[in-house]
């Protein structure tokens, strides 16, 4: 093998021990954060087509900001409420998150 | 006596290295036999809790930046700030924090007893399940508090424009 040859052999082997060991180090950081647990686009975590159609249909619904400047007026404050209470609705139908009964001994039959 | 006290000792010390915890010879039987199926009920959870989640954060995200945030700034804005509806904003913003802490904290507990051996090691297996199932309730609190902090900013806003003249 020529030098020129060895050292372009050299410089590939680095270059994969190096993107390796960034890869993991990355990998060990996204890991350890936490963020893992907030990904969803990992594989077998991804939304199924009904949970994207409701992600659309919630889209129009998130149009509504509340002004950060502006009078505050009786009827802007009650469109506020309106708009409020709709919101509330949509976590009121999350009311069972993370309730005991999915992991209790009855529920996993032990 | 003295043999017996020895005795008594190496039992104790023996068990305390093992980290045996206390759990029916039935309860061990059951959770040998079907660990397979446990371990996939609680895949499908994971991956449940992980959809409502998303769902909830992004709730949450919507209400503080886009309901309590801004009217926070338009009150100060025209000189009329709410004392009330400031601490709410804090406190909102906390809990909303701690959700996700705990949120990651659960999970984290639930992929470490799904990769446990629970067909060689149920009692371990059961010790894990008992601690997840804590930060399962914390994470519920939150989500309660959460609600509860909604509720008061309507509360609040509906005395606020009750006065409005």
């Amino acid at each position: 093998m020529t030098v020129g040859g060895r050292n372009l052999l050299i410089l590939g082997v680095m270059s994969i021990v190096i993107a390796a060991g960034t890869a993991g180090v990355s990998l060990a950081v996204y890991h350890n954060t936490g963020d893992i647990y907030l990904d969803r686009s990992r594989p077998g975590y991804l939304p199924d087509e009904d949970e994207i159609e409701d992600e659309e249909d919630d889209k129009e619904e998130e149009d509504y900001e509340f002004s950060a400047s502006g009078k505050i007026t009786k009827e802007i404050m009650k469109e506020y409420l309106e708009k409020l209470k709709f919101e509330i609705e949509d976590i009121d139908a999350y009311e069972d998150t993370f309730e005991a009964e999915s992991l209790s001994d009855e529920k996993l039959g032990i | 006596m003295k043999k017996v006290f020895v005795a008594i000792v190496v039992l104790v010390l023996s068990m305390a290295s093992a980290n045996v915890f206390a759990i029916d010879t039935k309860k061990q039987n059951l959770i040998i036999s079907k660990c397979d199926q446990i371990k996939e009920d609680l895949v499908t959870l994971q991956h449940n809790d992980a959809r409502t989640r998303v769902y909830l954060g992004r709730y949450y995200e919507t209400i503080l930046n886009k309901f309590i945030v801004p009217l926070n700034l338009r009150l100060v804005e025209n000189n009329t700030s709410n004392a009330g509806l400031i601490e709410n904003q804090s406190n909102f913003s906390t809990v909303r924090g701690k959700f996700v802490e705990d949120f990651i904290s659960y999970q984290k507990g639930l992929e470490e007893l799904v990769a446990m051996d629970c067909k060689n090691e149920p009692g371990q297996f059961y010790e894990k399940l008992v601690t997840v199932r804590a930060k399962r309730a914390t994470a519920n609190k939150n989500v309660l508090k959460l609600r509860e902090l909604a509720g008061k900013q309507v509360e609040l806003v509906t005395t606020l424009t009750e006065k409005i003249k």
